[in-house]
């Protein structure tokens, strides 16, 4: 260690130098614009009083969505409504492109198209496999049951049954 | 959060000092107000630092708006680590707060210094300042701090950052040698060696200042 060194932390190796730098210092400290403090605060304040990092670090994997972020549960309600209305929907169109026009409003019976394509919902084949059963007064139900749904649904979906109605009375 | 602070603290009341244990009692708890979220002591933080900040941050850059937006981001940081348990109170807020703002300002000045590079393809090997030249004051006091802040241009980035830190920052060699990472004893003979850089510097440019005046 050289013995001009500065080993005195109070002493300035060059006094001279010293002072004008601290002049130097004080100028840039006095260039500081007006309201800086307070346009930093303003600025700054949101992350203070979060008391925690910006939402995107709430998605990090340490906060699994099970624990409840809003925005995800939204995102996956809407998209479990949508996907079951889809679903709904398909199922709707084929019940009713199976069924065939609705029944008249004088009470008498609609034709209704039955078909025995084995890949026919409404065929023998198919209620027996899907149903375990086999008998014809079961399959005889169950296709009741699921004309009446067609009918309801084709009325409610579709509106059309009163146009069909009047195509077929005509 | 337009007002200054209520709570009173000294903005670098003795330049170069170290704390005594009352202002470091008195920073502990208003680190603590602010880590839950006291706007008021968050302010008394603001108010104390950011002008030496900001002065740290002009000093490299020479542009206000650049040394406002790096003092911002700064105190961005800072807010985001007290409030989420970040930072621990172990008696060395300035040295960590003034290292946050030394890699901004090293960060910043990297990527000004690529950029420039890239649109100005200079011969290797030259020495270029780093900053646009300050607006020339009236008077041989301003003249004396344009040839300083000159001088202190051509300093190697090491160097300067020392020098920089004590004044502008206002530091005392132990926080600088905290900052810095270096033994007290390193950190004092390179503050030595960059004064005596800077002398010659001065000393150079004076003499080539005669000498045109002369021819």
């Amino acid at each position: 260690m050289s013995h001009t060194m500065n080993t005195n932390l109070d002493n300035p190796a060059d006094p001279a130098l010293e002072a004008a730098l601290d002049a130097l210092a004080a100028e840039d400290i006095a260039a500081a614009p007006a309201g800086l403090e307070s346009r930093i605060a303003h600025a700054t304040q949101p992350m203070l009083s979060a008391n925690m990092p910006p939402a995107t670090l709430r998605l990090s994997p340490a906060h699994s969505a099970t624990r409840g972020h809003p925005l995800l549960i939204r995102t996956f309600g809407l998209r479990l409504a949508a996907s079951l209305a889809i679903v709904g929907t398909i199922i709707a169109a084929i019940v009713a492109s199976r069924h065939g026009p609705a029944a008249p409003r004088d009470g008498s019976p609609a034709p209704i198209a039955v078909t025995q394509d084995p890949f026919d919902p409404l065929s023998d084949e198919f209620l027996a496999f899907a149903w375990g059963d086999s008998s014809e007064s079961s399959i005889d139900s169950i296709r009741a049951a699921a004309e009446q749904l067609g009918q309801r649904l084709e009325g409610d979906f579709w509106g059309i049954s009163d146009l069909l109605s009047e195509e077929g009375s005509t | 959060m337009g007002e200054r602070s209520a709570i009173p603290m000294e903005a670098n009341a003795a330049p170069h000092a170290d704390q005594t244990p009352a202002d470091a009692a008195r920073l502990a708890h208003i680190l603590r107000l602010a880590s839950e979220g006291s706007d008021e002591a968050w302010r008394a933080l603001i108010d104390t630092y950011a002008r030496r900040i900001f002065a740290l941050a002009k000093s490299r850059c020479r542009d206000a708006d650049t040394a406002e937006e790096i003092t911002q981001s700064v105190f961005a940081t800072i807010a985001v680590k007290i409030t989420s348990g970040g930072y621990h109170e172990q008696g060395k807020f300035e040295p960590w707060l003034f290292r946050v703002a030394a890699n901004r300002i090293r960060d910043h000045v990297r990527v000004s210094r690529r950029r420039r590079e890239c649109e100005h393809a200079g011969p290797p090997g030259m020495a270029e300042p780093t900053t646009p030249p300050e607006p020339r004051s009236e008077g041989a006091d301003a003249d004396t701090r344009a040839r300083l802040r000159a001088a202190l241009v051509l300093l190697p980035e090491n160097d300067r950052e020392i020098i920089e830190l004590r004044h502008h920052g206002g530091l005392s060699f132990k926080q600088i040698a905290d900052i810095l990472e270096e033994p007290l004893g390193t950190l004092l003979a390179r503050h030595h060696r960059a004064l005596k850089k800077l002398r010659e510097i001065l000393e150079h440019s004076q003499k080539q200042a005669e000498a045109q005046a002369n021819s």
